[in-house]
């Protein structure tokens, strides 16, 4: 990996630890506020919006502790895209259904619009490089080791 | 040597210590947001104390005191576990809801009981008098016709007034700009603000892990 790739996968490892950790600590410190967002979504039964705005915001600061340390990034930068995408297709599901409703991403009292579903789409953008990242070079690590595995495994 | 000292109270050291132990309790059972406000169930010591700024005639104020603020009174307040205090918080968007706070804030004169059924009045014909701006009619429906004049009569009080204003500062003072917002308090510790339709099992599972 050169320099620039190197700064580069550091800066997108940073930018989504910070989106996470501050999106999951913003809605620990509310958990009845980020409730009420998740209501307004009209997708979850009642008695599951409190539990998921309890539990929730925790996975998201782990996974971006998890991110910044590096640890399975492969694995957490795929998780992250992952939700990212979630969230995408969750604020334009919300938005096409045309209901008037509080994002809770980043704090509350901010309503779904466009440019909610691109600020949010952005964030996508590391997740992406990441995963091509570091998917890739396992691919790069494979190709590498297959010749070597196969004549250690093939018979004299 | 040994030296004794004896504190002897005389009746002005004992009715400054009852008058310092009063105000400390007031300062303890004063809703943390302040008054002016409407208890609407639950006494001011309970261990969670919930105060609620709200329009008569904004309907999410209408679904969260019929859906969740009433049942919170009955599972909870009624034990003594969840006190309810409602502040008077009318949006000049809203044509009458100066005038209803004023029937519920002099709806408060005549006791809880009878403040609680012009809160059930009000709610529940929101949608007719907020067209008509026929308040009488709505307050009618659960008051006797001598209640009902007690109450015009308390409502020529310019004090009522002043209480409604008093909401409003508060509400400002709080940076509120939207209803219903309300504030979890446990003692003096606020524990949740939340600007919004709480759904009432939410509210539940919250409150039931803070008791516990």
């Amino acid at each position: 990996m050169n320099t620039t790739m190197r700064i580069l996968h550091w800066l997108c490892r940073v930018i989504l630890a910070v989106v996470f950790i501050y999106s999951g600590y913003v809605k620990v410190e509310a958990p009845l506020q980020f409730a009420v967002a998740i209501t307004g979504y009209q997708i979850v039964p009642d008695n599951l919006a409190f539990p998921i705005a309890r539990y929730f915001p925790w996975v998201e600061i782990a996974l971006g502790v998890i991110i910044l340390i590096g640890w399975k990034i492969r694995w957490s930068s795929l998780a992250a895209a992952a939700l990212m995408i979630f969230f995408i297709v969750l604020l334009s599901i919300t938005l096409f259904r045309g209901i008037e409703t509080n994002c809770g991403c980043f704090g509350f009292g901010d309503p779904i619009t466009w440019k909610t579903i691109v600020r949010d789409g952005s964030f996508l953008i590391p997740a992406l490089f990441l995963v091509y990242q570091t998917w890739r070079k396992l691919r790069s690590k494979d190709s590498v080791l297959a010749p070597a595995d196969t004549s250690n495994g093939s018979p004299a | 040597m040994r030296s004794h000292s004896k504190t002897v109270f005389g009746p002005l050291q004992w009715t400054n210590l009852v008058l310092l132990f009063s105000t400390v309790s007031v300062i303890l059972i004063t809703p943390a947001a302040g008054f002016p406000a409407q208890v609407l169930g639950g006494s001011l010591d309970s261990p969670v104390r919930i105060e609620v700024f709200s329009d008569f005639q904004c309907p999410s104020c209408r679904e969260l005191y019929l859906d969740v603020m009433r049942r919170v009174l009955v599972e909870y307040s009624k034990q003594n576990k969840v006190c309810v205090i409602y502040h008077e918080f009318p949006l000049p968007t809203h044509q009458y809801s100066w005038e209803a706070a004023r029937y519920a804030e002099a709806a408060g004169r005549l006791g809880q009981q009878k403040m609680l059924m012009v809160y059930d009045a009000l709610y529940m014909n929101q949608s007719s008098w907020a067209q008509d701006g026929k308040l009488d009619a709505a307050i009618s429906k659960v008051l006797s016709r001598e209640d009902l004049q007690k109450l015009k009569k308390i409502m020529q009080d310019p004090g009522i007034n002043a209480a409604i204003e008093k909401g409003v500062q508060l509400a400002r003072q709080n940076r509120l700009n939207s209803t219903p917002t309300f504030f979890i308090y446990s003692g003096q510790r606020q524990l949740q603000k939340v600007e919004g339709r709480l759904t009432f099992v939410s509210l539940k599972q919250y409150l039931d892990r803070i008791l516990q």
